[in-house]
């Protein structure tokens, strides 16, 4: 497609539709204008859009619109290839998708109906209460250890509003280590909270936000000298940190979930073998998970 | 109306009929509140082959329909169906929010 050139502008207010054509006829996008008009008859006087067309004659031109929300929103752009419609159906087909855009964008139900309302009450204004649940599979680096723990998390996610989500996640993870003094098994089973400032777009989210996380580590473990013998600890732990969630919808209810979280022990846990710290949960540590979502 | 009407019945078919029946489920939806006749004519919009810039519009319009007549699982239905052809649509976010029942 060859890049639009500013050649006409039409500057359109809701009420109030400015127009200029530097290198046009004066009347080269009129009927482009009085159709977007139309279509944006209902739109809040803040919604102006900015017409682009790439040649003079709008019946042959494609359509870039520029729509400006005000000055707390982002601007919209919605570029129209329009090369697989016909000439006389151009304007309008462009009218009418620069009109869908601006409505999906003001996230509002189209206007009010003019005869006695039979539909229910659209739902576009209040705010989405998405609840989901979810399950991870998670390997996380124990940095005091230098070794991996592996385990599986089960939970879910609330968003109370769109750009808020709080998730809650029950795991388990195991970790294993070998060393001269003798072996140790570590058992890990925490609780996770964690509230996210959400970034939504169409199907992706993203979140960042802190992270709590309290539980229980259980160790066995067993000295290379016989006369130690086998034995166990357990004790509880606190970490705190930073969690980040990318979450893609391959539909209305099930999403592909990755994780990342960085933290630290505000109270730690660590298992000794013959009197030498061996493996635990203290100190830094990162968790990685790839798991799925079911939309409820 | 009877102007998008009889483009509509033309027969032969009129080369913008599907353009006609997409202006006509607008108007049946967002204006008439006559969801299920809007469903119709979105329908017929995409049997009749809307101009593609309007095409994705029209899947989500149906959803849309759907839900204003109260057939939740048709939503979910034409919701799903949508996000088949459109996985990171432009209308994704709209979608989801229609197809879920209040």
């Amino acid at each position: 497609m060859i890049p639009a050139v500013p050649l006409v502008s039409v500057l359109l207010f809701a009420a109030d539709v400015a127009w200029s054509a530097p290198a046009c006829p004066p009347d080269a996008g009129e009927e482009l204008e009085r159709l977007v008009g139309i279509e944006l008859r209902s739109a809040p006087s803040s919604v102006r859009v900015v017409l682009t067309l790439e040649a003079c004659d709008a019946k042959r031109s494609d359509v870039v619109a520029l729509v400006d929300y005000g000055p707390d929103e982002p601007p919209d752009r919605v570029a129209l290839d329009l090369r697989t419609v016909e000439a006389d159906a151009r304007m309008r087909t462009a009218a009418l998708a620069i009109g869908e855009s601006v409505r999906a964008r003001l996230k509002g139900p189209p206007p009010g109906p003019k005869v006695a309302v039979e539909a229910p009450a659209p739902p576009a204004e209040e705010a989405p209460l998405d609840v989901g649940v979810r399950g991870f599979g998670v390997g996380r680096r124990l940095a005091s250890s230098e070794a991996w723990a592996l385990g599986v998390a089960l939970g879910g996610d609330v968003a109370p509003t769109p750009w808020l989500t709080a998730t809650v996640d029950l795991g388990w993870q195991r970790a294993g280590r070998s060393v001269a003094l003798g072996e140790i098994r570590l058992d890990v089973a925490h609780a996770l909270l964690s509230l996210q400032y959400t970034y939504r777009s169409d199907a992706l989210r993203v979140g960042l936000g802190p992270a709590a996380d309290v539980g229980l580590a259980i160790a066995t473990g067993s000295s290379s000298r016989t006369t130690v013998g086998t034995g166990s600890d357990r004790g509880l732990f606190v970490r705190a940190g930073v969690r980040a969630e990318v979450e893609y919808s391959f539909s209305t209810t099930l999403r592909a979930l990755a994780s990342v979280q960085a933290d630290t022990s505000l109270r730690g846990f660590v298992a000794y073998v013959d009197e030498s710290p061996t493996l635990g949960v203290s100190g830094l540590g990162a968790t990685l998970g790839l798991g799925l979502g079911y939309a409820l | 109306m009877k102007l998008l009407s009889a483009i509509l019945a033309q027969q032969p078919p009129h080369p913008q009929g599907g353009l006609a029946a997409f202006m006509l489920g607008t108007v049946e939806l967002d204006d008439l509140a006559h969801p299920r006749r809007a469903l119709t004519a979105f329908d017929e919009a995409i049997a009749r082959r809307v101009p593609k810039p309007l095409l994705e519009d029209a899947h989500a319009r149906r959803v849309e329909a759907f839900y204003r007549a109260e057939d939740y699982a048709g939503a979910k239905a034409a919701a799903d169906a949508y996000f088949e052809r459109y996985p990171t649509g432009r209308r994704a976010a709209l979608v989801r929010r229609w197809s879920k029942k209040r």
